[in-house]
């Protein structure tokens, strides 16, 4: 008796549990679609705008299809030339932060010491750190110390001092995961330090060295805060967009809004599909 | 290639608070094959560590060919280590891997790869060397770590457990391989295993580490039949044994009281009359009853068979005399006794098959 | 030491050492070093000096909001014309706009430490400032009203350039003749105006607002990222994330300002609605308000939330919620003894990059806020540097905010429990 009427009450929590967990779920999935319009809307209003002949981006007073705004971008000189800025410091910033990040990561891997971790926050302090912190900082010191007045190099300074962070954390998970025994090897067959760093050490990080610099070049481009004090009256992409943005929107900042998200969309997408490719086989 | 030999002397290693390897004198000789047989954590790896540069002892001398290593790096000693898991380099080819010392001593492209050619074609491994290590087999793998470590014409080769990695089979075979090129280049072989089997077959001589401690140095054969401790009788291969208290000295001959009644055996090391001793008789030196092992036995004791075991040429019956078990291998000569399976009976062995030492530590199983 | 020179041989531990120290000596410490000393330096300006510097600021910040005003008068007469001349319709960027001071030269010129030579750059209002009145006429003019308009504000803005210029050459006097005193002392701290100090904690307050919100909205993101079972859908929703990550903040920024725009998008939609009538220059200013500004915060930043507490709830043992489910446990109760312990560093590291990047954030409130809105502390600091001219008080700032981040990293560790290392990941 006690087994059947046990029996009715059991199957009776098993559905109400699902059914609490299917509207859990559905209201998961609810937010999810919420989130991501959140997300994406906002930069299909801009993709959509760079087409719309009115000169105040919008896409509810719809003026007509045109692409006068695309080919008015490489004839502001001003963006032209931020661009070439953008580029030029990145180009800095990668020359710098990879070589110190590289030399700080291999360091932090082999020190024991008590000192490791006092390195350690030291070295990754500049990625806790306002970027305008930063750029300040960076002004202040190259004009203090060496009359150097802000502007590009002391740009790509500023913007190396936290890059060279970021491109050490890398190296550093990379180097982690290196099997010591292949430096022993080599040693001991008789390669000088010198020899296993380069036929060895250097080829296994080679792979991390073209993602950090990516990422460096990346980071660098974007970057508004950091440089916004640290560029002096020079001025960059970013500086440019965000010094125009104050007096008004202009389409052309949404030209570069959609380059910035085809360039995105395609990197991304090639790279989740690398992944999955390089997870697969 | 010509072998050296290695001495350590006074050697030891500590970390921190933990002896690794307690003060050892060792003599290695030239074109010698010699393993160095233990557990692991006996501190075997450390003294391969140690003579191959990658740790300095605390303590001692290490010296290579008459010549002191000490403040000598890896890269600058006249030895070559096969490690454990291979260590070969990924993101080179076979004959890169193989040329690797030759190359990190200036010697042409070359020049490289002809002597590459040659020693791939001593391991049997001729025409592979353009393919990655990971494209190869297990023993492939291992036979061009062994060519790598040989293209430098080390003086002492160093193996950390090389055939650990192999499926036994293999490994059988490997054995033999090794033997052979050792005979083949005369150079001295070091070999570390906690594998009894690949020590006893493969070396000239063998040394016994337990904790830190080189516990005997001798021949395969020696170590098996006169075991200098209790370590060393119990780590390598089956032993029965027999606690009891000394009871007379005769000579060579110790009397031996036990549980299972009085009992004569070899005395080995130091005991006094009236000390805890143990007495050692593998399970192939016990017979049954008056019938067992030949001559006669002269010690004798009674058993209780609990299980028979068949393993084609051996018969093992496992027995038990009061709180002692005890194995017996008979031969399977096919008669009544190697069909014994339950029971009580006698079981004999000859006092000069059994060694009687003062109490130590045994081998865990 | 020794264990390098293992590893590296002697000369490459050199290389890599020195390398190290340059990196930790030229772009860490001794900056910072150099900022904490001008911060605890107190330049010390006579009275008159800071008077008139004061009266240089206001005339600065009267001649921006002429400039606004100006803009905004030609931009309807533009607009008026646009019907008559069709072919004019030229771009909209801001070097068409009559002013000079609108040409866009953006970067401050930090190039003067004094005030009285610093060309002030088109910023906002200086803090403290009341909006101007004029800034947004609500309602369309006659041509010839608003050309009248445009000579008065001209005539008055000329005025007050002939002022300036006369009050720069007193404060150039003053300075060469009566010099500047330099000495240590907490005074930049101390002398921080009751307003300032008033940012300096609103900001705070804003920005653990902003971390908090961060974090509701994200956390069910990340949650449901890094649960999802089919392959699929984790490389959708892990495109969904990079992609927006991936664009640039300013132009994240952008894309909202351009929906809460008075001509924007939100006040477009009302209007289709029927709710407003937007050609009658009815709409809401939705841009320079706080809630605008918090929207386009968490936007910029939510992403920087999303991921390590995604990173973290990953490692989770996805068995342990299905045994918790089976064991009868409510989804609440799920999620706050078994998911949330779980994500703790990574709701540390989130919440630390959330705040830091919100605290120290200048695009934000100067773009969405349009000066309008109270200042967040980004702002008074990059005043102090280049339209203030003080260097040290910008040092002094810096250093306050600083402190204020290092604080919060410190409090966020110990309320986590995690160590540096996991939070630098």
């Amino acid at each position: 008796m006690t087994v059947v009427t046990a029996e009715p009450a059991v199957r009776e929590i098993a559905p109400r549990r699902r059914r609490t967990r299917d509207w859990s779920d559905a209201v998961l999935s609810g937010y999810l679609l919420l989130f991501f319009a959140y997300m994406f809307l906002p930069l299909m209003f801009m993709v959509a705008a760079a087409f719309n002949a009115n000169p105040t981006p919008s896409v509810t007073d719809w003026q007509g299809f045109t692409l006068k705004w695309f080919e008015a971008l490489p004839q502001d000189a001003r963006f032209v030339q931020g661009l070439l800025h953008s580029l030029a410091i990145a180009g800095g910033v990668i020359v710098i932060s990879i070589p110190l990040g590289l030399a700080g990561a291999l360091i932090l891997t082999r020190l024991q010491s008590r000192a490791s971790t006092l390195l350690y926050t030291v070295l990754v302090s500049p990625i806790l750190t306002p970027g305008i912190v930063l750029g300040a900082t960076t002004m202040i010191f190259w004009r203090d110390a060496f009359g150097v007045e802000a502007g590009l190099f002391t740009a790509a300074i500023a913007q190396a001092a936290f890059i060279a962070s970021y491109c050490m954390l890398m190296f550093m998970a990379r180097l982690q995961r290196q099997d010591r025994a292949l430096e022993e090897a080599a040693l001991d067959l008789g390669a000088s330090s010198v020899f296993v760093f380069r036929r060895i050490t250097l080829p296994f990080l080679m792979p991390t060295v073209l993602t950090a610099s990516l990422i460096s070049f990346l980071q660098s481009i974007e970057n508004y805060n950091t440089t916004f004090f640290a560029i002096g009256s020079s001025w960059t992409l970013v500086t440019e967009i965000g010094a125009r943005m104050r007096f008004g929107l202009s389409p052309m900042i949404n030209v570069i809004g959609v380059i910035f998200v085809v360039i995105t969309v395609v990197a991304a997408t090639a790279w989740v599909l690398a992944k999955r490719r390089s997870g697969n086989g | 290639m010509h072998g050296q030999d290695v001495v350590l002397d006074g050697v030891s290693m500590r970390f921190g608070d933990f002896t690794a390897v307690q003060p050892t004198d060792l003599t290695i000789n030239a074109g010698e094959f010699f393993s160095i047989l233990g557990p692991s954590g006996c501190g075997k790896t450390t003294i391969l560590r140690m003579i191959s540069g990658f740790l300095d002892p605390t303590a001692g001398d290490v010296r290579i060919g008459g010549a002191s290593m000490a403040g000598i790096r890896p890269n600058a000693r006249p030895t070559a280590l096969i490690f454990q898991n291979l260590a070969l380099f990924p993101l080179m080819s076979v004959w890169e891997n193989v040329a690797f010392g030759l190359e990190a001593r200036g010697v042409p492209k070359k020049v490289r790869r002809e002597r590459a050619e040659e020693l791939l074609a001593m391991v049997a491994l001729t025409g592979q060397g353009e393919k990655k290590p990971t494209e190869l087999s297990g023993g492939q793998r291992q036979r061009v770590a062994i060519a790598r470590a040989l293209a430098v014409e080390p003086a002492v080769l160093l193996l950390d457990e090389p055939l650990s990695a192999l499926d036994l089979k293999l490994r059988q075979h490997m054995r033999s391989e090794l033997k052979d090129l050792q005979r083949k280049t005369g150079v001295t072989f070091i070999y570390i295993t906690h594998d009894q089997g690949e020590a006893l077959t493969m070396s000239d001589r063998v040394a016994v580490m337990n904790r830190g401690v080189v516990e005997q140095v001798a021949s395969s054969d020696e170590i098996y039949n006169q075991p200098a401790t209790p370590f060393v009788a119990s780590f390598v291969g089956e032993q029965n044994v027999f606690r009891g208290r000394l009871a007379g000295v005769d000579g060579e001959v110790a009397r031996v009281d036990t549980p299972q009644g009085e009992m004569l055996a070899h005395l080995r090391g130091k005991a006094g009359v009236g000390d805890e001793v143990m007495i050692f008789v593998r399970p192939e030196r016990m017979g049954l009853g008056a019938n067992g092992a030949g001559s006669e036995p002269r010690n004798r004791l009674r058993a209780t068979i609990e299980r028979r075991d068949l393993e084609g040429p051996f018969v093992n019956l496992h027995c038990r005399a009061g709180d002692t078990s005890v194995t017996v291998h008979l031969p399977n000569s096919g008669d009544a006794a190697s069909s014994l399976a339950s029971g009580e009976t006698d079981l004999g062995f000859r006092p000069t098959d059994a060694i009687v030492m003062a109490v130590g530590e045994l081998a865990r199983e | 030491m020794n264990s390098l020179v293992k590893s590296y041989g002697k000369g490459l531990t050199a290389v890599f050492l020195a390398l190290t120290a340059v990196w930790i000596a030229v772009l860490i410490v001794l900056p910072q070093a150099r900022m904490i000393e001008r911060a605890f330096t107190y330049v010390d300006r006579s009275g008159d000096a800071a008077t008139l510097s004061l009266e240089i600021d206001r005339a600065y910040t009267r001649v921006f909001d002429i400039d606004t005003d100006l803009r905004d008068l030609n931009g309807q007469l533009a607009a008026g014309q646009a019907g008559d001349e069709a072919s004019s319709g030229g771009l909209p960027t801001p070097s068409l706009t009559p002013s000079p001071s609108l040409v866009p030269s953006p970067s401050p010129v930090p190039s003067l430490p004094s005030p009285s030579l610093s060309a002030p750059s088109p910023a906002t209002p200086a803090p403290g400032v009341a909006p101007s009145p004029f800034a947004s006429p609500q309602e369309t003019l006659p041509r010839e009203e608003i050309e009248a308009r445009i000579a008065a504000l001209e005539e008055e803005k000329a005025g007050l350039q002939a002022r300036i210029a006369e009050l720069e050459v007193q404060e150039a006097e003053l300075t060469s003749t009566a010099g500047t005193s330099e000495s240590y002392s907490a005074k930049n701290f101390t002398n921080m105006s009751e307003l300032h100090f008033r940012i300096f904690l609103s900001t705070i307050v804003y920005a653990l607002c902003v971390t908090l919100l961060s974090f509701v909205v994200c956390y069910p993101v990340a949650y449901a990222a890094a649960t999802a079972r089919s392959a699929n859908k984790v490389a959708l929703m892990m495109l969904g994330l990079v992609i927006p990550y991936a664009i640039n903040e300013l132009l994240r920024i952008f894309s909202w300002v351009m929906i809460l725009e008075k001509q924007g998008i939100l006040n477009g939609v009302l209007d289709l609605m029927g709710l407003i009538d937007m050609q009658a220059g009815e709409g809401m200013r939705f841009v320079a308000s706080n809630g605008a500004v918090f929207t386009v915060m968490v936007y910029a930043y939510v992403l920087f939330m999303v991921f390590p507490i995604y990173n973290t709830i990953e490692t989770l043992d996805k068995n342990q919620i299905e045994a918790a489910r089976d064991l009868g446990s409510s989804t609440w109760r799920i999620h706050w003894r078994v998911v949330l312990p779980h994500a703790k560093p990574g709701i540390a590291v989130g919440a630390i990059m959330t705040f830091m990047l919100s605290a120290g954030s200048i695009a934000v409130p100067e773009i969405v806020g349009r000066g309008l809105h109270p200042d967040w502390f980004a702002q008074v600091i990059y005043r102090r540097f280049f339209e203030a001219g003080s260097w040290n008080e910008g040092a002094a700032y810096s250093l306050a905010l600083l402190v204020a981040c290092i604080m919060f990293i410190l409090i966020n560790m110990a309320v986590f429990r995690v160590g540096i290392r996991d939070i630098a990941k």
